[in-house]
């Protein structure tokens, strides 16, 4: 047996119980946190350790679902999942539910930590070049201090508060959030900036990257950050997205890390601005939502516009949402700075052997993805409904209620000030009829003139992937 | 019938003539014979040459930028029934652009001066507050947005975008068209035919600007760099006004 077919076995098992995971979740929480409602759970009477609301499940599903589609995707055949490995991924899935489910600030940093020691010790086992000891010192290290800032400034629990409004977070309490955050992701993006990593640990490095942002979403369903403290996260943000900028100018990022990374620096952004707009948390969602789901289409040619596509509705948000909190300067740079960053994206490499297809392993994950991609694109309404306004409803004690967004199922999104003036209008399904009819009309003129021109040869460069029309003169 | 149904009954009605008649379809096919005659000389109208192109047109990039200046709202057509902000149209042409550039056949200008013009558009919606972008009255913001915007296309008509496909010339004449949006907000008009040769004399202008330049990357950088700097001195008042 090679040592691929006895690596397929754990593949697919974890894939399944992924899945499994995720379906459970939806079936199990779904029907009980509709309506803005949660349940929180006990494991011994008096200590409430978990809660489930639209936040904790759209993230706890979201993750499963990333591991179970994403894995596929970036197993090359030069690396198989062993039994070892199989373990950790497994691991991360732990402890990736914990943090979304967890109530207790301590709590939530034990999940995180074993998301980081199961990725730590991935990197050990597939033999990764860089320096092991420093990575888990950074890796450890935001948890600590996070860990000093709940002993100093006790962090309440991850809950909407009792009745009254809720106190702000202190500036020092959401300055090391914003910092942990910042770490966390920053040294990953510096690592893979002067090192790549193999295919399963940049996967595994991608959603731990994208999972750091969840932390202000759980503080933000407690209580809102200080106007100060709004300022700082959004500065912070706007650094770090100009920071990934001038990184994608260079050659040596890997793509998945330049799209983790733009799409942390964008959540860190709308999360900053959360309390002050409920439009900016919508956007913050979606970015590490749609981060996730990226991963999954990572390998394919288009993967540039495909990132693009999928953040268009999180920047449109973002945007409207830094305007009506006279945030001006992040709406003007979100757009052409994601649009950059995509483009760099387009012709970066994957991996060490990321652009191997993986035989038919990979077309179930990809087709799935697309199937969410042209979902989310063409049918925007469905995205912001079922999933972003209860996950930013979730988020009562930070967040106030989206209610200028307003949802056409026919045409698209509007928002409206409170004047009811039209402050932005996004008819994704209207403009994807129109691509549609000028798609057809494009194609048939295309064909038209094919048979036209001169014995035209369509010859496949496999190299690029791409095809050449030559045509030969008469 | 369901207002949803309505809505999007309502849209599709009014987004036929925009995209077969005016700005899209004839009136685009005629601005981009003309635009590809400006910059690429006859020989770029020839029918060969466009029989060509078209066989080898990137079907999504091409109907994504076509899609993009049929939503603009210009002079002379009713407006739609569900508005389309300046972020829209802005994001469809830069989706275009990626999509073109597969196995990384863009320059890196091409890249930088897409995100340019980009940030150049969205300068009357930083202004504005709001992403539809409107204004009373003409500002240094809007001006310097405006001029940001045509420099940036000469750039990019020195990079070799626009003559190079299809899809890159319609791309070109809806940045061109979204840059001359902020005057139809200042100038009331009623038929098509001052936007048309606003933007025949405007695409003239800048292709022969084009022209004048000297070939080579040098010049390509200097225009990009100096749209930059228009972007930049707009930007700066947008971020400052007291809307």
């Amino acid at each position: 047996m090679t040592s691929r077919a006895a690596a397929q076995p754990f593949l697919w098992t974890l894939c399944a119980l992924n899945l499994l995971l995720a379906g459970l979740q939806l079936f199990v929480f779904a029907p009980l946190v509709g309506g803005g409602r949660s349940l929180d759970v006990s494991l011994w009477p008096g200590d409430l350790l978990f809660r489930a609301d639209a936040l904790n499940v759209a993230f706890g599903v979201a993750w499963t679902l990333t591991l179970a589609l994403g894995l596929p995707v970036f197993a090359g055949p030069h690396n198989p999942v062993s039994m070892k490995q199989a373990g950790l991924f497994g691991l991360t899935s732990i402890g990736l539910l914990v943090m979304a489910y967890a109530r207790q600030p301590l709590l939530f940093l034990l999940g995180w930590e074993v998301v980081g020691l199961s990725l730590w010790l991935l990197l050990q086992s597939v033999g990764w070049p860089g320096n092991l000891r420093r990575a888990a010192v950074a890796i450890h290290l935001p948890g600590l201090l996070l860990l000093l800032v709940i002993f100093i400034d006790p962090l309440g629990p991850f809950a909407p508060p009792q009745g009254g409004a809720a106190v702000a977070w202190s500036l020092l309490a959401t300055l090391t959030m914003g910092a942990v955050v910042l770490v966390r992701c920053g040294y990953w993006f510096v690592t893979g900036w002067q090192q790549s990593f193999p295919s399963q640990a940049l996967f595994c490095v991608c959603l731990d990257m994208l999972a750091a942002p969840f932390l202000l979403a759980k503080a933000l369903v407690a209580a809102p950050w200080s106007d100060l403290g709004a300022w700082s996260l959004a500065l912070m943000g706007a650094a770090a997205l100009l920071g990934v900028l001038f990184a994608s100018l260079t050659r040596s990022v890997d793509a998945a890390l330049l799209v983790a990374s733009s799409a942390v620096a964008s959540a860190l952004l709308g999360f900053g601005l959360a309390p002050l707009s409920p439009l900016a948390a919508l956007g913050a969602t979606a970015f590490l939502l749609v981060g996730a789901l990226w991963l999954t289409m990572a390998t394919l040619p288009y993967r540039g516009a495909l990132f693009f596509a999928q953040g268009l509705l999180c920047a449109w948000l973002v945007s409207q949402g830094a305007l009506d909190a006279r945030y001006r300067m992040v709406a003007a740079l979100l757009l052409p700075v994601v649009a950059f960053i995509a483009f760099r994206v387009a012709d970066r490499p994957m991996g060490d052997n990321g652009t191997g297809l993986f035989g038919s392993v990979r077309v179930i994950p990809i087709t799935c993805g697309l199937i969410l991609l042209v979902g989310l694109v063409i049918f925007p309404q469905a995205a912001v409904e079922w999933v972003l306004r209860p996950v930013v409803s979730a988020l009562a004690g930070g967040v106030g209620v989206p209610s200028t967004l307003q949802t056409n199922w026919g045409v698209g999104l509007l928002v409206r000030s409170q004047q009811e003036n039209v402050l932005a209008a996004l008819p994704a399904t209207g403009i994807a009829l129109a691509l549609f009819l000028t798609c057809v009309l494009l194609y048939w003129l295309r064909g038209l003139a094919r048979l036209i021109t001169p014995t035209p040869a369509i010859s496949r460069n496999t190299d690029n992937d791409t095809i050449a029309l030559e045509t030969h003169a008469e | 019938m369901t207002p949803e149904l309505a809505a999007f009954s309502d849209w599709t009605l009014a987004l036929l003539p925009r995209l077969f008649l005016y700005p899209g379809g004839l009136w685009l096919l005629a601005a981009l014979l003309l635009f590809r005659s400006a910059s690429g000389g006859l020989p770029a109208v020839q029918p060969s040459r466009l029989l060509h192109d078209l066989a080898r047109v990137n079907l999504l990039s091409a109907a994504l930028a076509w899609t993009a200046i049929a939503l603009l709202p210009f002079p002379g057509i009713p407006p739609l029934p569900y508005p389309v902000d300046r972020f829209v149209p802005l994001a469809l042409l830069a989706l275009s652009f990626l999509l073109d550039i597969k196995g990384g056949k863009a320059s890196p200008l091409q890249g930088v001066v897409t995100a340019i013009v980009t940030l150049a558009v969205l300068i009357p919606s930083i202004e504005s507050r709001t992403l539809f972008g409107t204004s009373a009255h003409p500002t240094i913001a809007v001006v310097a947005s405006s001029l940001a915007v045509g420099i940036a296309l000469v750039a990019l008509l020195q990079a070799g975008e626009g003559q190079q496909s299809i899809s890159g010339g319609v791309r070109w004449l809806s940045w061109l068209c979204l840059g001359l949006l902020p005057l139809w907000q200042f100038i009331a008009v009623e038929g098509a035919w001052l936007p048309s040769l606003t933007v025949v004399v405007a695409l003239l202008l800048l292709c022969g600007l084009s022209r004048l330049l000297p070939d080579g990357g040098r010049a390509a950088v200097w225009a990009a760099s100096s749209a930059l700097f228009l972007a930049l001195l707009g930007l700066l008042p947008a971020l400052l006004a007291s809307v």
